[in-house]
């Protein structure tokens, strides 16, 4: 099981390396989504928010999400962390994403540009 | 006794269609089975056809995806295809790469005037199911915007060249190709829901529009007054939809059979059949030279 920080410390990664990446911000202008993260094994919500090609990090965020990302600590911290692709734990059930099907292409879409395969 | 071709496609059943027809002195009968997306009920079908009929043809998914000579199977698309294990089972790809760039070299040199050429923008909507049409659009000098990440995902990001496209491929496609199809394509119900015409610019930018006819449909504007549009499968309601919307010119990459125009995949199965032969053992100059035995030429209509 991974720690809050170590999600924390995931979800991070992920926005820094999202924000290194000038084609993907590009990429994105226009598409404004609010992702709510949801961890199993921890009451602790984080929020990631698109806006105008760039992305946020809030926690205890009140807005309504578009998306719903939802697996237990060890899957969130590894897709996040970019050391476990999603396909595989999205297709086992394991990692769960609500949402329209081209907004779950879209964030699939995001976390390969920036981890690869 | 006629030879059967199926196509188990897996977009809505309200376009199946058969007809019979003589290929080279022999008799065919030609159908097309919509699953309604559902790909569990495509594969029972592909069993029960094994070894009853002559060439099955996979349609609304593909079985591998190409770009720069890369191969990326997709998982679904395969599953389907080793679901027959005595009749060969193609989704198109082997014909595409041949007909379709053959079908662009037609437009651009034989056809007066020509309806493409150096200054022609095009919009092609997506060329990964299909890039040896985008090859060939790009070695006609035509300015080409590739809507993959558009069509696909509905992201307003053009793709300007073929090196992009490509290195995008490399990046998303292991991954992606594991994905269900029904995330990748419109599917079942998915292919009748109305058009969205949010990504109009594109149309309006482009003289003539490329590709997968579920894909254009998907987001085509209420007016594309004096565009050509360069597709495959498409029924008689398609093609008045596309005159009430102003579209000059059809072209269909394969001939009309029985007043329509077929999918490859239907017509690669076609010439599978004839050629009596897996697929593997047939090179793209058999299917050339057997496209010219039968006179396939594209189908071109001026619709206003």
């Amino acid at each position: 099981m991974a720690t809050v920080e170590e999600v924390r410390e995931s979800l991070r990664a992920f926005q820094t390396n999202y924000l290194g990446n000038t084609r993907l911000q590009e990429m994105n202008r226009g598409w404004d989504r609010v992702i709510r993260i949801e961890v199993e094994d921890h009451p602790d919500v984080f929020t990631l928010i698109l806006e105008n090609g760039e992305l946020r990090l809030e926690e205890q965020s009140g807005r309504k999400p578009h998306m719903v990302v939802r697996g237990d600590s060890e899957i969130v911290t590894g897709v996040f962390f970019g050391e476990l692709a999603p396909t595989e734990p999205y297709l086992k059930g394991e990692l769960t994403v609500s949402g329209s099907q081209e907004d779950v292409l879209r964030l699939d879409f995001i976390s390969l540009m920036i981890w690869g395969a | 006794m006629a030879g059967k071709v199926v196509s188990v496609s897996l977009g809505s059943s309200r376009r199946d269609d058969r007809v019979e027809a003589t290929f080279l002195g022999k008799a065919f009968e030609i159908s097309r089975v919509g699953m309604d997306g559902d790909i569990d009920r495509a594969e029972k079908m592909i069993r029960e056809l094994d070894g009853k009929v002559a060439a099955i043809g996979l349609g609304g998914i593909d079985i591998n995806l190409v770009a720069k000579g890369e191969r990326y199977v997709l998982r679904d698309g395969l599953r389907l295809k080793e679901a027959a294990r005595v009749t060969p089972v193609v989704d198109g790809g082997g014909l595409k790469d041949t007909l379709e760039r053959e079908a662009v070299r037609h437009l651009a040199a034989r056809v007066t005037p020509p309806l493409l050429g150096p200054p022609t923008p095009v919009l092609m909507v997506c060329a990964l199911d299909r890039f040896g049409m985008a090859e060939a659009l790009v070695e006609a000098g035509c300015p080409v915007v590739f809507g993959d990440l558009i069509f696909t995902m509905g992201m307003s990001y053009p793709i300007r060249s073929l090196e992009e496209l490509a290195g995008l491929a490399k990046r998303l496609l292991p991954e992606m190709a594991k994905l269900p199809f029904n995330l990748l394509y419109p599917t079942g119900k998915e292919q009748e829901k109305p058009s969205d015409d949010r990504f109009s610019a594109y149309f309006q930018e482009a003289t003539v529009v490329a590709g997968d006819y579920h894909y254009i449909r998907k987001y085509l504007p209420p007016e594309i007054t004096g565009k050509t549009i360069l597709t495959q499968t498409i029924t008689a309601a398609d093609v008045e939809d596309l005159r009430r919307r102003g579209a000059a010119w059809l072209v269909t990459t394969t001939p009309a059979l029985g007043g329509r125009s077929y999918a490859t995949n239907v017509m690669e199965a076609l010439l599978v059949a004839i050629l009596g032969k897996q697929p593997e053992e047939i090179a793209a100059d058999d299917y050339f030279f057997l496209l010219r035995q039968l006179g396939f030429v594209p189908r071109i209509e001026k619709l206003n």
